[in-house]
């Protein structure tokens, strides 16, 4: 995949309006735009496809007739409504919860100055780099001791407070300029005050890429759901999803799974839609004018 | 008058109550199964009608979660953990591999031993037993056969002339691979190169392995090297298809175009894999294995699950009178293969009507049942250990690649290899 | 003025002194409860020999030998560097420039441009693997037969062993790229527009812009995206696994391991040889390799001190 070669153009002369640079910036765009979306549309074109037809090679984008059966049975035959509904809970308490104390804890690493904050942005980063898979049996030992276990919120409540969220959150805010700051806090504002109302309103950006991220991680993640949880009413996405894959030995579900595949992606596509309207360029920065 | 009326309204009224009393004196039980896959449960939940029509002071319900073989332990590990018994499930079902994990964590005695029901119907009833024994303690059977055949295209087959039923040994196997290549430039089976996967069949077969009923590591025994020396030769004589994607569409469009003409692989080969070819229907047959030297065996195993019963967990006892009736039942193991289609690893149950005469439609209704019938008495025992995980990983990378490209001798890779899983064993 | 309609303002002023220290209590408590026991759990069975349920027996430093006597903890080691440099690499640099080029204000449909490329983040890396799988297929996949087209011969990316890590680092890129390019594209758009301008009328051209102004202003930015980008590439997982693996055979490292990444060796370690203390030392020795890059780009980024 070598996106880099495409993009070395010399940049900036775009706005002397050579016609030749910008229609090469544009072939790169759409170039790259092409890579990207191809696997979709082979995962899109394959669920509109009976069974038969979706491992024919070499693969035939543009299916011959649209066929929704793999989307009706997949909501039919199995609880996928169930799943979604699952996810869906998950990821608006993690937001819910993380959000707001990551947006908390960013601002009071970036704008304060206390003692041991360096050690504290140190054991935030270094939370970072922990990889999950090991803590999977500590971890339920914990969840099981205070009566957590099978529960949605203990699934979610490990992360409440990610350190990746109260990284990125620091790291933005830290670009901030400080006198948006400073002019509240001669007119006697508390911390709060900035928080509610500079830090956030100035942050909107960030804090939706931030939504962004974390709704996909929760979205995705399937070990501890998987460990976590004892129900089957309770199962999120992941979950209904890739055990339907071990079904393939039986008979093969291959366009169901892929039907769920693609229904799955709209919750995050609209999300990130809707995200892009805080990503107009200047918005930012209005209230120092 | 009236009297004898109240009389037989009282009487009425009696027999009700006892009745109802001895309704409600039913034991009502609700069994928590690990499935490894969401296909487990609507056959579990019919037998469990049935085992509560033939159990009437038992009312069974099943509560049913789908859990990945591979991850099984690692929940299990998790529940053990607490101590808490009440989150014990009370039948799991993990892959075959996944008992290795509970031997190495020291747990596989938090298991029922079956050993003693399976020796009271008869060990040869069971095939595959050993591939979850410690200590000759049994922990589980096999769910189905898993013996491994040869799939071919009949058709093209018939075309050139090859009739894979007459094959004696490997060596009419590679003689009628070359005629077919010169005919049609097909292949007669795909070869994993990837890993252990297929090479592991041939192993088998010729009584070599990985290792041996006492646990000692037999890759380096003649057998086991005899066996990668027939899997280097259908590939240097150009009869093997080499992919590194066994399971993947490449073999599948192969199979369509008629690039590759046949299979090696398990009884669950078809409903997994050429079942989703509908242009190979009706064409393919299926027969024994050629034999290694005459006499030996035709058949091989590959693949295999089993269920266990934590001996802790609230419900074990009725948990192992379900599994009595799911496993040592040959009408219950009948209507498993009916339901699944894949051949039982229960003897008995091959006498059952369903079975016997079973006519595979996509196999061009061949009655696939006297083949695997055939190749019940010749499985070759497929020994696990604890370290069996450390096994498969050598092979993977310390041996099957490097035979294909030359890099080794089967003989060298095959010594390195022991020499390796010994010191690890070792230390 | 402002007026204090809330409560909160009525909290005396000596308050703000503990206020960072409340804003952090969540993180403190989650961080003790959930997070400090489980790693100091690991840290000490790195001493034992535990296996995930009886104690474990005291044996010193000997996980801590054996792993760095193991070729193939090596071999994971060195792919791990090699996904690092490689795809680190090229996801910092391109997400910077596509993100660049979607900031300017003439360009057309930034929208669907940054939606297409934010897709590959939103997809279950379960099934994109499959769909990878399809088209790195050797002899009938989709890339292949692109190659195919334009003159050169299919190339077996998922059975050679030269080919195993780029495959592997191309399903990584692809799912990255557009998030990167995202951090990147909010850092510019927190960029103080007038300081831009004035570059512009002081006769900077763009180039320069770029250097002495815009990236300069992007450090802290820059700090988090590279930070987070090297430790998720050295957490590279999933990726081979759903690309070497199969349905019936469990995960796999790719030909002769060439593609084996050291999470991917750690949970081989913990969850197929069952060797949990074994696999909690790797995590450790992982952790202290990836901790000092992290450091060394946090000094040289700016993380410590106001940055300003």
């Amino acid at each position: 995949m070598k996106i880099s070669k495409r993009e070395k153009l010399p940049k900036g002369v775009l706005e002397n309006n050579r016609l030749i640079l910008r229609v090469g910036l544009y072939v790169g765009l759409i170039f790259l735009a092409l890579v990207t979306f191809f696997p979709f549309l082979w995962l899109v074109s394959s669920s509109l496809k009976p069974e038969t037809q979706i491992f024919i090679m070499p693969p035939r984008l543009i299916p011959r007739d649209l066929y929704i059966g793999n989307f009706i049975r997949m909501i039919r035959e199995y609880p996928f409504l169930t799943w979604y509904f699952n996810s869906i809970l998950l990821v608006a308490m993690r937001l819910g919860l993380s959000l707001f104390f990551c947006s908390l804890g960013g601002f009071a690493l970036a704008k304060y100055n206390f003692p041991f904050k360096n050690l504290i942005s140190l054991l935030v980063v270094g939370s970072l780099m922990i990889p999950f898979q090991l803590l999977i049996i500590p971890l339920f030992l914990t969840l099981y001791s205070l009566n957590l276990v099978n529960t949605r919120i203990g699934v979610i409540l490990p992360w409440a407070a990610s350190p990746f969220g109260i990284f990125m959150m620091r790291q933005y805010y830290i670009s901030i300029p400080d006198e948006f700051i400073d002019a509240a806090k001669i007119d006697g504002a508390t911390g709060f005050w900035i928080y509610l109302h500079i830090m956030l309103p100035l942050g909107k950006a960030a804090l939706g890429t931030l939504a962004v991220v974390l709704f996909v991680w929760t979205w995705i993640s399937f070990i501890w759901p998987l460990v976590i949880l004892f129900s089957p009413e309770k199962y999120p996405l992941p979950l209904g999803l890739t055990n339907m894959v071990g079904e393939l030995s039986v008979h093969p579900i291959w366009g169901e799974i892929l039907a769920g595949a693609v229904m799955a992606t709209f919750p995050v596509v609209i999300l990130f839609v809707f995200i892009q309207r805080y990503y107009i360029r200047g918005l930012t920065l209005g209230g120092l004018k | 008058m009236s009297k004898f009326k109240n009389g037989i309204v009282l009487g009425m009224i009696m027999v009700m109550s006892v009745t109802v009393i001895g309704f409600t004196q039913q034991k009502k039980v609700t069994l928590t199964v690990w499935s490894q896959d969401s296909s487990e449960a609507p056959y579990i939940v019919k037998e469990v009608k049935i085992f509560n029509q033939q159990h009437p002071n038992l009312k069974l319900t099943i509560k049913d979660l789908v859990i990945p073989g591979g991850d099984q332990p690692t929940k299990f590990l998790s529940v053990l953990a607490t101590g808490d018994l009440k989150l014990l499930p009370d039948m799991i079902c993990p892959q075959h591999f996944a008992f290795a994990r509970f031997v190495r964590a020291g747990i596989e005695d938090e298991f029922i031993n079956l050993r003693p029901y399976l020796e009271k119907d008869g060990l040869s009833n069971f095939p595959s037993y050993e591939m979850w024994m410690y200590n000759d303690a049994v922990y589980g059977v096999n769910v189905s056969l898993c013996a491994v055949v040869y799939y071919y295209n009949k058709e093209v087959m018939d075309r050139v002339g090859i009739n894979p039923q007459n094959f004696m040994l490997w060596d009419d196997f590679i003689e009628a691979g070359k005629k077919l290549k010169n005919a049609t430039g097909a292949y007669m089976t795909p070869l994993d190169i990837a890993s252990w996967n297929q090479y592991l069949i041939f192993a088998l077969q010729n009584d070599g392995g990985i290792f041996d009923k006492a646990g000692n590591v037999i890759l380096d025994k003649l057998e086991t090297i005899e066996a990668l020396e027939l899997y280097k030769r259908l590939l240097d004589e150009g009869v093997a298809w080499p992919t590194s994607q066994f399971y993947g569409v490449g073999t599948k469009q192969a199979y369509r175009e008629e690039k590759v003409a046949g299979c090696i692989m398990a009884g669950w080969y078809s409903g997994a894999i050429l079942s989703s070819i509908p242009e190979i229907k009706g064409k393919w047959r299926i027969t024994l294995l050629p034999r290694f030297k005459p006499g030996g065996r035709r058949t091989s195993k590959r693949g295999g699950s089993a269920y266990h019963i934590p001996k802790n967990s609230p419900n074990a006892e009725v948990a192992l009178e379900f599994w009595k009736h799911l496993q040592l039942n040959p009408k219950a193991q009948a209507r498993r293969f009916a339901f699944f289609g894949k051949f039982p690893g229960y003897k008995p149950a091959f006498k059952e009507p369903i079975v016997k005469q079973y006519k595979d439609e996509f196999l061009g209704y061949q009655k696939t049942a006297e083949v695997y019938l055939d190749a019940f008495g010749e499985l070759p025992r497929f020994y696990h250990h604890p370290y069996i995980a450390e096994a498969f990983d050598i092979l993977n990378a310390d041996v099957i690649s490097q035979v294909v490209t030359n890099k080794l001798t089967p003989e060298e890779a095959l010594r390195l290899a022991a020499d390796k899983l010994r010191k690890i064993i070792g230390r | 003025m402002i007026k204090s309609r809330n409560w909160i303002d009525r909290i005396p002023k000596s308050l703000p002194k503990i206020e960072p220290y409340l804003f952090l209590l969540p993180f403190f408590i989650t961080f003790f409860i959930f997070y400090l026991w489980p790693v100091l759990f690991n840290v000490i069975i790195t001493f034992t020999d535990w296996r995930g349920f009886h104690a474990g027996n005291y044996i010193g430093l000997k996980n801590y030998s054996e792993l760095l006597s193991s070729s193939t903890f090596r071999k994971a080691f060195f792919n791990t560097f090699w996904y690092f440099v490689v795809a680190g690499s090229i996801l910092l640099s391109s997400g910077f420039i596509v993100s660049y080029f979607l900031n300017i204000p003439s360009v057309r449909g930034k929208k669907i441009f940054r939606t297409i490329y934010f897709l590959p983040v939103a997809a279950s890396p379960v099934i994109i693997g499959i769909v990878f799988v399809v088209i790195y297929e050797f002899r009938y996949g989709v890339l292949n037969y692109i190659l195919g087209i334009l003159g050169f011969s299919p190339v077996n990316w998922l059975g050679d062993v030269k080919f195993s890590k780029p495959a592997v680092t191309g399903l990584f890129v692809w799912r990255m790229f557009g998030l990167i390019m995202m951090y990147y594209l909010v850092g510019l758009q927190g960029l103080d527009v007038s300081v831009l301008e004035a570059a512009e009328v002081d006769g900077a051209n763009t180039w320069q812009t770029i250097f002495y102004i815009v990236l300069p202003l992007l450090r802290p930015v820059i700090l988090f995206i590279s930070v987070v980008v090297s430790i998720q590439v050295f957490q590279i997982f999933q990726e081979p696994i759903v690309l070497f693996s199969s349905l019936f055979l469990g995960g796999s490292g790719g030909p002769q391991d060439s593609a084996l990444s050291i999470m991917q060796y750690v949970y081989r370690i913990g969850f197929s040889y069952q060797e949990m203390a074994k696999a909690a030392t790797a995590t450790l020795l992982f952790m202290c390799v990836i901790g000092g890059i992290a450091f060394l780009q946090m000094k040289y980024l700016g993380f410590f001190g106001r940055g300003r």
